[in-house]
């Protein structure tokens, strides 16, 4: 079977040549904005699954750098124990403490002279409210000083600014398309008016306006699904070799596995899908352009 | 019939082309012809007056409306308009190809009609590289290929020998026999002369019969 022949010199055009280039740009910025933005949010949901149900009680050490009689901390051990909706209470140890503010302070100062508070890890039952500042003024009772920590407050302004950011990016990649969809649009237009008289005469021939549509539709498609590939692909081999190099940074492997990005399979296939949704893109809004100025025409 | 405000290019034309009929439209340059021939083929629409087209006003066809009634029409171009980017079989093939027909059955239809008019050697070649007379040729051959009930023709054998304008003319006679009304714009006197039929005189926008009576008349 013939292959059929484009009836307008499209490809001759010097937005031909252009076009997949800014569409491939366009692509490469809009996957990474979205490869990032799949991230942060995979990252949130992560921290809040960990942190969700947790608390923290923090017992004071003694004024005189004594270390915390050992009946203080089974009194709070018990009143713990005793409130509804705790799970598990876990003392963490002060070799613990020690090792968790080694990366702070460093190895040359002896924090072992620190007068740290002691830790306890506390998780409580999926949906149980417990109300903090109560458990906090009974626990004050026992040890005076005593505080809960329900990282709701550090959590709360950090989680508020990952889906700012999240949200940053899908604006970024709103405008992204947008540019991309008004480019297509110029691109058209000028199409028509280069090709006007090679129009006019398919018109005369007996073609439909649906017809140059056509033409003009499946020529952008191919100029955006091509440029949106390279770009597409370029994006991916950023996103390895960043996920790669943060992974080395960290002496860890965790980056070099699918899983290590954070991306769902489903996140995955919507960053694949990109050139063809920008060749979907380019599609319609060269078809809609072109309907719309020849259905102004007597 | 004027555009924009300049003067008026055709006036008190009243012309009734009978179904089947062959015709003759001469006249000197300028008189108005190609004008005359592009409200016929619908570039354009009548600025006053009336004109119906396959018993349709086309003065109030709608847009979507012109495709079907241009695909009963061909047309010859003075300037042939081929595409340059196609092969030539490629652009006798485009008003059926507009058309809808299958590729490979609409291009072994326009080889053949390409080898009727002599240029079979020439079927996937640019038009640009072949001479006038075969490029009208090639014109020809895409004007004719859908057997329009109406062929207009404006200077179609202004490129060709005598010998080639002949054949094109029984081309076109054989076309007529057919059933589809001819109307051909030429200067050429030896082939009005040659060819019985009658001819519609245009000078300064008016139209006169000089040979034979159209059907219903001309004033």
């Amino acid at each position: 079977m013939a292959i059929r022949p484009y009836d307008l010199p499209l490809q001759a055009d010097g937005s031909s040549r252009f076009l997949p280039w800014f569409i491939g740009l366009m692509v490469y910025l809009a996957t990474l904005t979205l490869a990032l933005s799949l991230m942060l949010t995979s990252a949130i949901q992560r921290w809040d699954a960990g942190l969700q149900g947790s608390l923290t009680v923090q017992i004071p050490a003694p004024v005189d750098g004594s270390a915390l009689p050992p009946e203080r901390l089974a009194a709070v051990l018990s009143l713990l124990q005793r409130t509804a909706g705790i799970t598990s209470v876990a003392p963490m140890n002060l070799a613990a403490e020690h090792e968790l503010l080694r990366p702070w302070l460093g190895t040359s100062i002896d924090d072992t002279a620190l007068p740290l508070p002691t830790l306890v890890d506390i998780h409580t039952a999926l949906g149980s409210k417990i109300d903090t500042g109560k458990l906090e003024q009974s626990l004050a009772a026992v040890v005076p000083g005593t505080s809960v920590a329900t990282h709701d407050r550090w959590l709360g302004s950090l989680f508020r600014a990952a889906r700012l950011i999240v949200l940053a990016g899908e604006f970024a990649v709103g405008l992204i398309g947008a540019g991309a969809i008004l480019t297509i649009i110029f691109t058209t237009r000028t199409g028509l008016l280069i090709h006007h008289d090679v129009i006019e005469l398919l018109h005369l021939v007996g073609a439909q306006d649906s017809y140059v549509a056509r033409q003009f539709q499946s020529h952008a498609f191919r100029q955006a699904s091509g440029g949106g590939a390279f770009g597409m692909g370029l994006a991916l081999i950023t996103i390895v070799f960043g996920g790669l190099a943060a992974a080395f940074g960290q002496g860890g492997d965790e980056a070099m596995t699918f899983q290590g990005f954070g991306i769902t399979i489903i996140g995955w296939c919507a960053l694949l899908l990109m050139p063809v949704a920008a060749g979907v893109v380019a599609l319609v809004t060269a078809r809609v352009t072109v309907l719309s100025i020849l259905g102004r025409m007597s | 019939m004027r555009f924009g405000t300049g003067p008026e290019i055709l006036g008190d034309i009243d012309l009734s082309l009978s179904p089947g009929g062959f015709y003759f439209l001469t006249g000197p340059s300028g008189a108005g012809k190609s004008t005359l021939m592009r409200l016929m083929y619908l570039a354009d629409r009548p600025t006053r007056g009336r004109a119906s087209l396959f018993g349709r006003d086309i003065s109030t066809i709608t847009r979507s409306e012109k495709p079907g009634l241009r695909r009963r029409i061909g047309v010859v171009f003075q300037d042939f308009r081929l595409l340059n980017h196609l092969s030539t079989v490629d652009n006798v093939a485009l008003p059926l190809r507009v058309a809808g027909g299958d590729d490979g059955t609409v291009r072994s239809y326009a080889a053949e009609l390409l080898r009727w008019v002599g240029l079979g050697q020439y079927l996937d070649v640019r038009p640009s590289t072949l001479s006038g007379g075969q490029q009208q040729r090639v014109a020809i051959a895409r004007a004719v290929i859908t057997r329009p009930a109406l062929l207009l023709a404006d200077e179609p054998t202004g490129n060709v020998d005598d010998a080639i304008a002949f054949r094109l003319l029984h081309l076109f006679e054989e076309l007529n026999r057919l059933g589809t009304t001819v109307m051909i714009a030429t200067h050429n006197q030896t082939l009005i002369d040659q060819f019985n039929y009658p001819v519609l005189h245009l000078e300064e926008g008016r139209l006169s019969q000089t040979r034979q009576s159209v059907d219903q008349g001309i004033s």
